[in-house]
C-alpha cells in the first residue's frame, strides 16, 4: 500500500513536471552581469558594435529558406538575444541588412531582401524594441558571404544581419 | 502471313521514299493559295517550289568606301581614304554580328574608284560569291564636316536596291557607318534598323563578395566605351531615356538604394523621388515623360509612376505580394510586370493606369523580368525552371519559346527593332558575368566584348 | 560439390567454354561505335497528274516512214514485188540509234516513254509465208525513217496538252527555280507564301516582270518579311530565266498563272 501510494505520487509528480511547458517568457529578465566582463579591462566597450558582436556571437545573423522571409524558432532565439542587448543599451540604433542568394533575379531579390530585413525588424519591435531605433536596408544578392554555387553557400547567403551603431 | 507483313512494310515505306507534291493541273490552283479567279481562268500553268535548304546567310561584299579627294580629316589620321576603309570595316562588323549576312570586308576586296561607286564594275564582283554589294564614299568638306554616301546593289540582277547619305561632324563618323549598315540591314531583312544606338550597362570588377559596380555606356558595337560612375557606390539596373539625354538607374550613393536620373550632357544626377523608403527597378515610358519604379514600404513592394520632372507619384499596384519591374508596351497602353502574389514570381499585365491586372504566365516554374518588345508582338522574360532561361511569349501568354538554356541567363532587354534580345549570363561558382545577344529566331548567339565583366544591359532607341 | 562431381576431362572443357562465352559477351558489348552516317538521299519530288485528256496527247508518229524492205526467205524466189504495206511502228524499235522520235525533250521523257513503248510493242507483224524475194532497198531508202510529213517538233495546240505534260512542265520550272529561291529569315518566316505569275517568250526568257498574285500566311511576327519574301520570289524567277523548256509545249508554258513560293522545313 505504501509502495503503491509512493509510486503513484512519484508518477504524478513526474507527470506534473513534464506537463510544464517550458515556454520562454515574453520578456526575459535582464541577464546578470557577466563575471568576466568587468575583469577584462581591455574588453570591448559596452554598447559598441564590437561589444554587440562579442555578446551575440553568431546570433547577429538569422537565416531563411529559399523565397521565404518568415522567422523560425532558431531565428526567434537569435532575435531575442538581439532584442535583449538593444534594450539593455538604450542609446544604440540597429540596421538590419536583408540579403538573398544568387539564384534569383536582381530586382526581385532587392524586394525580397527588404522583406526579410523588415520581417526581422517587426519581430524585434514585437519584443519591445522601439521601431525608430531600427532601420532596414536591402542588398539583394549583391553582398554574398559564401562564394560557392551550391545549396550550402546559398543557405548561408539568405540572411538578415543586424548591425548596431551608438 | 509473311506476304502480308511484307506488303504492309512496303506500303508504309513507300511514302517515306519520295516526297510528293501535287502539281496543279490546268485551271486548278493550290488549295492553300488564295488565287483570285482571273488566275485560274486564263488556264496558265500552275505549280509550286519550296525552299528546303537550311537558312543561308546572304553574301555581301563591302569594299572600302572611296573618296572624291583624299583630304585630311579629324576623324582619321590617314585622311578620308583611310577613313573610307574604316567605315567599311565598321559596316562589315555590324552586318556580321547580327547573323543574317555573311559579309566580306574591305581588307579582302579590291578598292573601287570614285566613279565606280555609282556605276559598279559588275564583273569584278560577279565571281566572288557575293549576292549583294555595298559601296559608298566619304567626302570631307572644307569646313571639316563629312558626307557619307552609301549604295546597295544586287550583283546578280545588276540593279541598285537603295541609297542613302548623311552629313556629320568628324567625331560622329561611326554613326555614319552605322546608318549605312542600318540601311542595308533593313532593306534586306525587312526589319527596322538598330545599329545606330547605344547600350548602357553595369561594369563589374572585384571578388564575388565585394563587387565594384559602375555605370557604363557604349555604342551598339562596343565602341566609344565610357564609364559614368566611379564605382564607389554600387550602381544597378540602368535604362536609357528615349531621347538619349539621361540614364535612370539605382545607386547606393548615400548607403541606401535609391533611383537617380543622370543627365549625360551635364554629368549631374538627381533623385527621381524623395522617399524614406527604398526605390528600385526604374523604367522609362515610351514617350520619355514618366518613370515607373518599385518602392518597398514596410517590406511590401509595389509599382509607382512618377513624372520624369519630379512630383507626386501614382501608385499602380496594391497587393501584399512583391510587385516589381514594369515594362510599357510600345503604344504606352499596357504594362507588364512581375508579382509573387500567387505564391511564386509570375508575369502579369495591367493597363497603364493600374486596372485589370491579370496573370499571363502559366507554364510552371517562376517567370520574372518581363520586357515588352519595341515591336509590340512579344514579351521577353526570364523563366526559372532549374536553369534560368531567356524566353519569349506573346502578350497573351501563349507561344512560349525558349531562346537559351544555360545555368543562369537573366534580365533580357530588346534592341530598338525588336529583333535582337540582349541579356547577361552569370558563370557558376566564379560569379563572372558577361553580356550576350541573340536573334529572335534563336540563332546567332554571341557575346558582347566589354572591358571587364558586365551585367544589366539596356539598349537605347535608334538615334535619329 | 558440383565442381568436384566433374570428371577430370570435363574441367578444362568447362574452362574453355566459360572463356569462350565471356569472349562472346565482350564482343557483343564492345561493338565499334561508329555508325556510318548514311548520306541522306536527295529529296525526289514526284508529281501526280490525275486528269485524263480527252484527246490522245501522245507523241506524234510519222505516218509515212520510209523503210527498207526486208527480205523474206522462202523456197522460191518471188518476182520483184512492189513495195507495199510498210511495217508501221517497227522502225522506232528496230533503229536504236535514232531516239524514238516522239520524245521531244529531256523533261518529258519519263512520262512519254511509257507511252511510246506500249505503242511500239504491238509492232512487228509476223510475215506469213510469202514467196521469198531478194533484198531490195526502197527507192527512197536514203531519206531515212523520219521523212514523214508530220513534223514531230511542231508546237502542240494548248488544248491537246494534257495534265501529265503540264505537271512535268511545272516540275521543270520548279527544278530550275529551286537553286535560286531562298526565303528570308525571320520569326514565323516559314509560314509565308507568295504566288507569282509571269509570261515567257518562246526562247525561255521572261516577257515582262513577274507579278505577285497573292500572299498568305502573314502573321504579326513575320509581317516585316512579307515584302521581302515577294521580292526574293521575283528575284528567283528573274535569275532562273531563261528557262530550259521544250519548245513543243510552248503553248502550255508561255504563261505561268500561279506559281507558289514557300518554305518547307526539311527533315
Amino acid at each position: 500500500m505504501n509502495r503503491s501510494l509512493a509510486t503513484a505520487a512519484l508518477v504524478a509528480a513526474a507527470l506534473s513536471m513534464s506537463a510544464c511547458q517550458s515556454k520562454a517568457p515574453e520578456t526575459l529578465p535582464p541577464q546578470p552581469a557577466s563575471p568576466t566582463a568587468p575583469a577584462q579591462s581591455a574588453g570591448p566597450e559596452p554598447g559598441s558594435y564590437a561589444h554587440f558582436k562579442s555578446v551575440l556571437g553568431e546570433r547577429d545573423v538569422i537565416y531563411f529558406d529559399t523565397d521565404r522571409f518568415n522567422i523560425d524558432s532558431q531565428d526567434a532565439a537569435a532575435l531575442q538575444a538581439q532584442a535583449q542587448w538593444l534594450l539593455q543599451y538604450a542609446g544604440t540604433r540597429a540596421t538590419i541588412e536583408g540579403h538573398c542568394d544568387e539564384r534569383g533575379t536582381r530586382d526581385y531579390n532587392l524586394a525580397l531582401g527588404e522583406r526579410r530585413a523588415n520581417s526581422a525588424k517587426n519581430y524585434l519591435v514585437s519584443l519591445g524594441v522601439p521601431a525608430e531605433r531600427i532601420s532596414t536596408i536591402s542588398y539583394g544578392k549583391e553582398r554574398p558571404v559564401a562564394l560557392g554555387s551550391n545549396e550550402g553557400s546559398w543557405a548561408r547567403n539568405r540572411r538578415a544581419v543586424t548591425i548596431t551603431v551608438n | 502471313m509473311k506476304k502480308l507483313i511484307f506488303a504492309l512494310f512496303m506500303a508504309s515505306a513507300a511514302p517515306l521514299v519520295a516526297q510528293t507534291e501535287v502539281a496543279g493541273t490546268a485551271g486548278g490552283g493550290d488549295a492553300a493559295a488564295s488565287s483570285p479567279a482571273t488566275a485560274e481562268d486564263d488556264g496558265g500553268l500552275t505549280g509550286s517550289v519550296s525552299d528546303e535548304k537550311a537558312w543561308q546567310d546572304l553574301g555581301i561584299a563591302i569594299p572600302g568606301f572611296s573618296t572624291d579627294a583624299d583630304r585630311g580629316t579629324a576623324a582619321s589620321a590617314g585622311g578620308t581614304a583611310a577613313l573610307g576603309k574604316e567605315v567599311a570595316r565598321v559596316i562589315t562588323a555590324d552586318l556580321r554580328n547580327n547573323g543574317l549576312f555573311l559579309p566580306v570586308g574591305p581588307d579582302a576586296l579590291p578598292q573601287p574608284t570614285y566613279p565606280d561607286i555609282t556605276a559598279p564594275a559588275w564583273q569584278t564582283w560577279a565571281g566572288r560569291n557575293a549576292d549583294m554589294l555595298v559601296q559608298g564614299y566619304v567626302n570631307a568638306a572644307p569646313n571639316g564636316t563629312l558626307t557619307i554616301g552609301c549604295y546597295l546593289y544586287d550583283v546578280q540582277l545588276q540593279s541598285e536596291l537603295v541609297r542613302g547619305g548623311w552629313t556629320l561632324q568628324p567625331a560622329d563618323w561611326r554613326r555614319g557607318a552605322h546608318k549605312c549598315a542600318d540601311l542595308v540591314y533593313s532593306r534586306l531583312s525587312g526589319e527596322s534598323p538598330f545599329f545606330d544606338s547605344k547600350i548602357a550597362y553595369i561594369a563589374e570588377t572585384g571578388p564575388k563578395d565585394n563587387r565594384t559596380k559602375q555605370l557604363a555606356i557604349m555604342d551598339s558595337d562596343g565602341a566609344n566605351h565610357r564609364f559614368i560612375t566611379t564605382g564607389q557606390a554600387t550602381a544597378l539596373t540602368p535604362r536609357y531615356s528615349p531621347d538619349y539625354q539621361s540614364i535612370v538607374y539605382l545607386s547606393y550613393l548615400n548607403g541606401n538604394p535609391r533611383i537617380y536620373i543622370y543627365d549625360i550632357a551635364a554629368a549631374t544626377q538627381k533623385l527621381v523621388t524623395q522617399s524614406e523608403n527604398p526605390t528600385f527597378a526604374p523604367r522609362w515610358s515610351p514617350d520619355g515623360k514618366s518613370i515607373l519604379y518599385s518602392m518597398a514600404v514596410n517590406g511590401n513592394t509595389d509599382i509607382y509612376r512618377v513624372s520624369a520632372n519630379g512630383g507626386p507619384s501614382t501608385r499602380l499596384t496594391d497587393t501584399p505580394g512583391i510587385d516589381v519591374g514594369g515594362s510599357y508596351s510600345p503604344d504606352g497602353t499596357k504594362i507588364v510586370f512581375e508579382s509573387d502574389r500567387s505564391g511564386s514570381q509570375q508575369v502579369y499585365v495591367m493597363n497603364a493606369d493600374g486596372t485589370n491586372q491579370r496573370r499571363i504566365s502559366f507554364f510552371g516554374g517562376r517567370a520574372a523580368t518581363p520586357e515588352w518588345s519595341p515591336r509590340g508582338d512579344q514579351i521577353a522574360f526570364t523563366h526559372m525552371v532549374g536553369n534560368f532561361r531567356i524566353a519569349t511569349m506573346n502578350p497573351d501568354g501563349r507561344g512560349l519559346t525558349y531562346l537559351t538554356n544555360s545555368w543562369q541567363d537573366e534580365a533580357p532587354t530588346w534592341a530598338p527593332n525588336g529583333r535582337i534580345v540582349q541579356f547577361f549570363r552569370t558563370e557558376r561558382n566564379s560569379g563572372k558575368t558577361s553580356l550576350w545577344q541573340l536573334d529572335l529566331t534563336g540563332r546567332n548567339l554571341r557575346r558582347l566584348r566589354t572591358p571587364v565583366d558586365a551585367s544589366d544591359p539596356a539598349w537605347g532607341p535608334v538615334l535619329p | 560439390m558440383a565442381v568436384a562431381a566433374l570428371r577430370p576431362e570435363e574441367r578444362p572443357a568447362l574452362a574453355v567454354a566459360v572463356v569462350l562465352h565471356l569472349a562472346l559477351v565482350a564482343l557483343l558489348l564492345v561493338q565499334p561505335r561508329s555508325r556510318e552516317n548514311f548520306p541522306i538521299p536527295e529529296r525526289m519530288s514526284v508529281s501526280l497528274a490525275d486528269d485524263v485528256a480527252l484527246e490522245a496527247t501522245g507523241p506524234v508518229l510519222s505516218q509515212n516512214a520510209q523503210v527498207a524492205v526486208a527480205p523474206t526467205i522462202a523456197e522460191e524466189i518471188a518476182p520483184p514485188a512492189p513495195p507495199a504495206e510498210p511495217a508501221k511502228p517497227a522502225p522506232p524499235v528496230a533503229k536504236p540509234l535514232v531516239k524514238p522520235a516522239p520524245a521531244p525533250a529531256v523533261s518529258t521523257r519519263p512520262q512519254t516513254k511509257p507511252q511510246a513503248r506500249p505503242q511500239a510493242t504491238p509492232a512487228p507483224p509476223k510475215p506469213v509465208t510469202k514467196p521469198g524475194g531478194g533484198s531490195r532497198l526502197g527507192s527512197n531508202f536514203l531519206d531515212g525513217a523520219e521523212s514523214g510529213s508530220v513534223d514531230a517538233n511542231a508546237p502542240v495546240p494548248a488544248s491537246q496538252i494534257g495534265a501529265s505534260e503540264k505537271a512535268s512542265l511545272a516540275q521543270a520550272i520548279a527544278r530550275q527555280l529551286k537553286p535560286r529561291w531562298s526565303s528570308p529569315q525571320g520569326v514565323d518566316a516559314e509560314l509565308l507564301v507568295t504566288v507569282l505569275s509571269f509570261n515567257l517568250n518562246p526562247d525561255g526568257t521572261l516577257a515582262g516582270k513577274p507579278q505577285v498574285v497573292s500572299q498568305s500566311g502573314i502573321t504579326d511576327g513575320n509581317r516585316p518579311q512579307a515584302g521581302r519574301h515577294a521580292e526574293l520570289a521575283v528575284r528567283a524567277v528573274e535569275l532562273a530565266a531563261p528557262f530550259d523548256l521544250p519548245a513543243k509545249y510552248y503553248n502550255a508554258w508561255k504563261r505561268v498563272s500561279a506559281f507558289r513560293f514557300d518554305r518547307k522545313l526539311s527533315q
